[in-house]
């Protein structure tokens, strides 16, 4: 019997074989994916639901509040990239196998859960968004299912990314709504740099807790971790990936910004308040045109589809890892069959549920909200041991500064999450609280 | 025949029948075809030891490697046959491993290197005396024992008159192990070919039926060169 002890990985990504900064480019080209993926989907419905609101209600006074977030998404994403570049294995694997199986087991219990939550509610906002236009759910959520199914099924892990890369780009259409909306551009700049915030409303408070919670989901961290991994990216190339990790959280939060911007200069300047997205849509067309009503709309299916894509094959890597399953987009069905029965059960079940029963999808987000603020710190906790042991680590666990950041993120976050909660179920403690 | 997780967390006592610490791994040489349980590591909630001849200072919670010719089971305990600070502290040999930390829960590959699922439990066994690395158990029966729910196995089991089965890849299937990957290569395609199936009820009466009251533990391990091991890794 064979006993190894190396590590070393020498297969890597296949990277083209230019120089200088074509070189470079072209390397980041080829390892840019994960991040921005994950990044642009945290834009999901519930994200665009909560941009929305936000700039509904209280205009541009939170867009201070996204340059925090972003920090603070780029810190907890980039310790995610860089497990899954030296480790070569998803978060699901490395839990288990460092943590056991009771642990994992209850772990991805809540991480399907929540995402088949999210799932559904993806769905929901696919049926919203399209509705805008005229065309009923019965016809866009079937399509929608297959579409999603389609693609995973015959696309191997490189046509899908780059399929999710083109989703990526549909996330402009915020951009153009915003500027649509024409807003008052020193308004948008000074609310942006200079913070402003009113303890005393309560409203406000809610808002950011809000705003900050939903930035951060377990989600995002097994997917770009699995997908990091399937990429086999080596350690050599990680200052590419940490480029697309960071970029990533850029984006995600440059459209949220625009989100805020578009329904800040229309709808809160004529005090029409919304909490779900596709009811903003529809309340920008008398102020901001039909265009910028129906990008809004667009923008939504895209937001839908897109996670409709990334949430339940998340869910399938981090449970076919967690149990040691064949797993990974590069494989057909008969190589991984139970990654991809998971994966069509979570994409053709989700859109079951919003075509044949009249759920109450504010609980069910509610419940998912609720799960990823449970799950959240638990997950950022294991992400930090497993960072700072040597034995999987070796020499790029973090280091103090990046811990002390680290530690400061997560209490913050997980302390605005728990918050936010409490805020959710108990209104009343606002008394205490504020 | 027993799951490893049945040993774990077991308290061990003193000579004079103190509880001192508990059961924390086991260690196997990985070159053997059916290893032998070679060593305990036990945490100590406090001990005075010696380290290279020197008698180190009371330390709590503590993990020292203790041979298995010096822990013995009685009335099933696990009891040390040496005071606790006349023993020799071990380290683990370049080709020993743990068994919770470096077997349990790693991935399986097949002859292709496809993973074909983790190890959820190891099967030990008793032979001539020793106890011994029966094989991996894959089914669903080690993971609901893992997460503590025998009692509805059970219940099923009685309820429905039909046994649960588990399935267990013997370690002879084992063709290489490789420690830092976390990865357990066996020597086949199709690992249905390599797995066994023992009923839950054979793992449960044999269980009662050992209840590891009868091994002599400190009789099993007969070999374990400590002086090798001191200057080992």
């Amino acid at each position: 019997m064979k006993f190894f002890f190396s590590r070393v990985r020498t297969k890597g990504l296949k990277v083209p074989s230019l120089k200088g900064t074509w070189w470079k480019l072209g390397l980041f080209v080829a390892v840019m994916g994960p991040g921005i993926i994950t990044g642009n989907v945290d834009n999901d419905i519930g994200g665009i639901a909560t941009y929305s609101s936000a700039g509904a209600s209280y205009g541009f006074k939170l867009l201070w509040i996204l340059l925090l977030s972003t920090f603070s998404l780029a810190i907890v994403q980039e310790m995610t990239a860089r497990l899954g570049t030296i480790t070569g294995k998803g978060l699901g694997a490395l839990i288990r196998e460092n943590f056991g199986f009771r642990i994992t087991f209850y772990v991805l219990l809540a991480l399907l859960l929540t995402n088949f939550a999210n799932t559904i509610s993806e769905f929901a906002g696919i049926a919203a968004g399209t509705e805008i236009f005229g065309i009923s759910r019965f016809w866009s959520v079937p399509i929608a299912a297959l579409f999603i199914w389609f693609f995973s099924m015959r696309g191997n892990y490189r046509t899908i990314e780059k399929l999710l890369l083109i989703f990526c780009l549909f996330y402009v259409a915020y951009i153009f709504a915003g500027f649509l909306a024409k807003p008052v551009w020193s308004d948008v700049i000074t609310s942006t740099l200079i913070p402003s915030f009113d303890l005393k409303d309560i409203g406000l408070v809610t808002m950011t807790i809000t705003i900050i919670g939903t930035t951060i989901a377990p989600w995002m961290q097994f997917y770009q971790q699995s997908t990091v991994a399937e990429k086999h990216i080596l350690i050599k190339q990680y200052k590419y990936e940490k480029l697309d990790t960071y970029l990533g959280s850029f984006l995600t939060n440059f459209v949220a910004f625009f989100i805020i911007v578009a329904t800040g200069a229309t709808l809160y300047k004529n005090g029409i308040r919304v909490t779900e997205a596709s009811d903003a849509a529809r309340a920008l067309v008398p102020f901001a045109g039909k265009f910028a009503s129906s990008l809004f709309a667009i923008g939504l299916i895209n937001a839908g589809v897109m996670a409709g894509f990334v949430l339940p094959i998340s869910t399938a890597y981090s449970i076919s890892e967690g149990f040691g399953w064949q797993n990974g987009m590069g494989k057909k069905f008969k190589e991984a069959p139970r990654f991809y029965a998971l994966f069509t059960i979570l994409v053709f079940v989700s859109a079951l549920v919003i075509l044949f029963t009249k759920l109450n999808l504010i609980k069910v987000m509610l419940f998912s909200q609720t799960l990823n603020g449970i799950l959240l710190p638990v997950i950022l906790f294991f992400m930090l041991k497993l960072i700072n042991d040597e034995s999987i680590m070796g020499s790029h666990i973090n280091t103090k500064y990046q811990n002390f950041v680290t530690i400061i993120t997560i209490v913050s976050v997980s302390f605005l999450t728990i918050l936010m909660l409490l805020l959710t179920f108990w209104p009343a403690i606002k008394v205490f609280i504020l | 025949m027993i799951f490893t997780k049945d040993i774990l967390s077991k308290p061990v006592y003193s000579k004079l029948d103190h509880p001192i610490g508990k059961v924390v791994d086991l260690s196997i040489a990985i070159y053997e075809r059916c290893p032998k349980i070679l060593g305990f590591l036990i945490e100590f909630s406090q001990i005075k030891y010696i380290d290279r001849k020197e008698l180190i200072e009371p330390a709590r919670n503590i993990r020292l490697m203790v041979g298995a010719k010096f822990v013995k089971l009685l009335s099933g305990k696990f009891k040390l046959t040496q005071k606790e600070e006349f023993l020799p502290v071990q380290y683990l040999h370049k080709k020993e491993i743990l068994i919770n930390k470096n077997i349990i829960d790693q991935t399986i590959l097949n002859l292709k290197k496809e993973a074909i699922g983790r190890v959820n439990d190891v099967v030990i066994f008793e032979e001539d005396g020793y106890l011994k690395l029966y094989g991996i158990s894959v089914g669903i029966v080690g993971l609901v024992s893992k997460l503590g729910l025998e009692i509805p196995i059970e219940l099923l089991d009685k309820g429905l008159g039909k046994s649960f089965l588990e399935s267990v890849i013997s370690w002879k299937y084992v063709k290489e192990y490789r420690l830092q990957k976390g990865e357990i290569v066996i020597n086949s395609i199709n690992p249905m070919q390599t797995e066994e199936k023992i009923s839950w009820n054979q793992i449960r009466s044999k269980k009662k039926k050992s209840k590891l009251k009868k091994p002599l533990i400190a009789n099993l391990i007969k070999f374990i060169h400590i002086g090798r091991r001191k200057n080992g890794k």
